[in-house]
């Protein structure tokens, strides 16, 4: 499993108990609001059942005779209190017998073994919440949940004298606390949306820089070993070539000579080839300083050696160039290396100068074949290579360095084309 | 006759030039091995040109260059090196100092031993 596949997985987990959670917490908050809503309105009906009772009625309206004459007393006294919620009221009795319905059903009868008079009657405001699947009696249909509050009647004294049942329905109230549930429903999951997004987002960012730190560690590793390697081998190169040198001197014979500059060609080619791979894992810092164009083509050119059936077509214009020479003189050792091997036949390689307002633009092209369609876009990407030999560097090494230097290079075909833009104004 | 004297870590490289210089006539005044043969070499034989390694053990190129009395005239110094990095390149902005990397040219050596000597 690669670290992306983690990050993932583990980016799901997050997100998933993230979902589980909020679920949970947002449907706490909406019973929580649901409670103290049904306790405030119980609260809030008691008292003011009671305060009203107190000021209109007396002892004598809760004793359970002459149930006529009290039908229109409790009648009057309800007709303020009575909205369209309200579904049934009825008084009870001290001792459990109903005083008043406002249906007029079991006016005089008793059931004070009823749990939630008794309750009531000993002091304690309850109340019950009714499911609209069970309802007790026609009246009830229509309406979805109901509430039935058992109100203690004090007036003044000690005890409770009686009961008033409030029955009504919990629609408005259950509308309003789904109001609310629906608001903090939608704020849950928009907080959901956005540390999904969040997370998504910040995994992937981490993903692509935790892929990026492998690389590099990669690389520096390999720099590591590779500078080390470099710079071991340079030593032998030095020999072989000085000794080269001296073996040439000393000798009279022409074909041992040339065979001495065969040699030394390869040492060259393998130098250049350290140098590839060196650029890529160390690159180097810039040191900018007032060159020219000729100086940088020279120099490039003096560490080639370019066979005779190959010319190579040199600017008339010799501008001054501010950069860092020995990096640039790499860049443009290296794509007349890379057209050296192209032709293998006889060739040229035409090296012009332009400009604009800010841009020294230095085109090499070559009279080889045209670079693969395919491959046009991708020379530039490090071990990208078509040559056997190649370590597929070398243009990555002229990308990197033309681009330290804030410029751009690219390649076109028809002809095949390096086009080097370099900014005029290097800081 | 210019002189010079040629310090490294590698036998090789010393063996080389010294045989390279010999038929250049270019005096060879002293060889050595780490950077404190080069300190006691120069004050010893005060040559036109130290040819000095930088990567060398325990006393490495770098403590020559601080090691070296720095009078009116510095001693001229050419460094051949494998290395690269921005500590070589600060060693460019010395007068007195050639940085040539390696692998070095022989020729271009013997140019500047050469050129610098007959001013």
């Amino acid at each position: 499993m690669n670290t992306s596949q983690k990050i993932l997985i583990g980016g799901s987990i997050i997100i998933a108990i993230g979902l589980v959670s909020t679920v949970i917490f947002a449907t706490l908050i909406y019973e929580q609001i649901k409670q103290n809503t049904i306790e405030n309105i119980q609260r809030t009906n008691a008292a003011y059942l009671s305060s009203i009772a107190s000021n209109s009625l007396t002892i004598e309206n809760f004793k359970p005779i002459m149930f006529e004459e009290k039908n229109q007393i409790f009648s009057n006294y309800f007709e303020g209190i009575k909205n369209e919620e309200t579904v049934r009221i009825k008084v009870w009795s001290k001792n459990g017998t109903i005083i008043f319905s406002d249906g007029n059903v079991s006016v005089g009868d008793n059931f004070s073994t009823n749990p939630r008079f008794q309750t009531a009657i000993q002091g304690q405001v309850n109340t019950e919440i009714k499911e609209p699947i069970d309802p007790e009696n026609i009246s009830e249909m229509g309406f979805g949940q109901l509430m039935e509050i058992y109100v203690p009647i004090y007036l003044d004294y000690a005890e409770p004298v009686g009961v008033i049942e409030l029955y009504f329905s919990m629609d408005k109230i259950n509308e309003s606390t789904d109001n609310v549930a629906t608001l903090v429903y939608t704020v849950a999951f928009i907080l959901i949306g956005l540390v999904t997004s969040a997370t998504i987002v910040s995994s992937i960012l981490v993903a692509r820089s935790s892929k990026q730190d492998i690389q590099q560690e990669k690389f520096a590793s390999i720099g590591a070993v590779t500078s080390r390697l470099a710079h071991d081998l340079r030593n032998p190169l030095s020999v072989i070539n000085t000794g080269l040198d001296l073996i040439a001197k000393r000798t009279q014979e022409k074909q041992t000579i040339e065979t001495c500059t065969m040699i030394q060609d390869s040492v060259k080619r393998l130098n250049h080839q350290v140098e590839d791979v060196l650029s890529f894992v160390k690159p180097r810092s810039l040191v900018i300083k007032e060159t020219n164009l000729n100086t940088l083509i020279t120099r490039a050119i003096a560490e080639l050696s370019v066979p005779n059936r190959i010319s190579i077509e040199k600017p008339s214009q010799n501008p001054t160039i501010f950069c860092d020479e020995q990096q640039c003189v790499t860049v443009l050792n290296n794509i007349i290396f890379n057209a050296i091997q192209k032709l293998d036949s006889d060739g040229t390689i035409t090296i012009s100068y332009d400009d604009d307002q800010k841009n020294h633009i230095i085109k090499i092209q070559d009279s080889g074949d045209a670079i693969p369609e395919k491959d046009l876009k991708k020379i530039f990407e490090p071990l990208y290579t078509t040559k056997l030999q190649g370590t597929g560097l070398g243009l990555n090494s002229c990308k990197t360095i033309i681009e330290s230097h804030h410029g751009r290079i690219f390649a076109s075909n028809h002809p095949t084309t390096f086009t080097i833009l370099l900014p005029k104004m290097m800081k | 006759m210019p002189s010079v004297v040629i310090v490294d870590d590698e036998p090789d490289i010393v063996k080389i030039l010294c045989e390279y210089f010999d038929i250049e006539n270019i005096d060879v005044l002293g060889t050595g091995n780490n950077g404190k043969d080069a300190v006691e070499l120069c004050a010893k034989h005060s040559p036109d040109y130290l040819l000095l390694d930088l990567n060398m053990e325990k006393y490495d190129g770098f403590y020559t260059i601080e090691n070296l009395p720095n009078f009116d005239n510095p001693q001229k110094i050419i460094v051949i090196t494998g290395q690269i990095g921005e500590e070589i390149q600060k060693l460019e902005n010395y007068d007195n100092i050639t940085v040539l990397p390696k692998p070095f040219d022989i020729q271009q050596i013997v140019n500047i031993v050469k050129s610098k000597n007959s001013d």
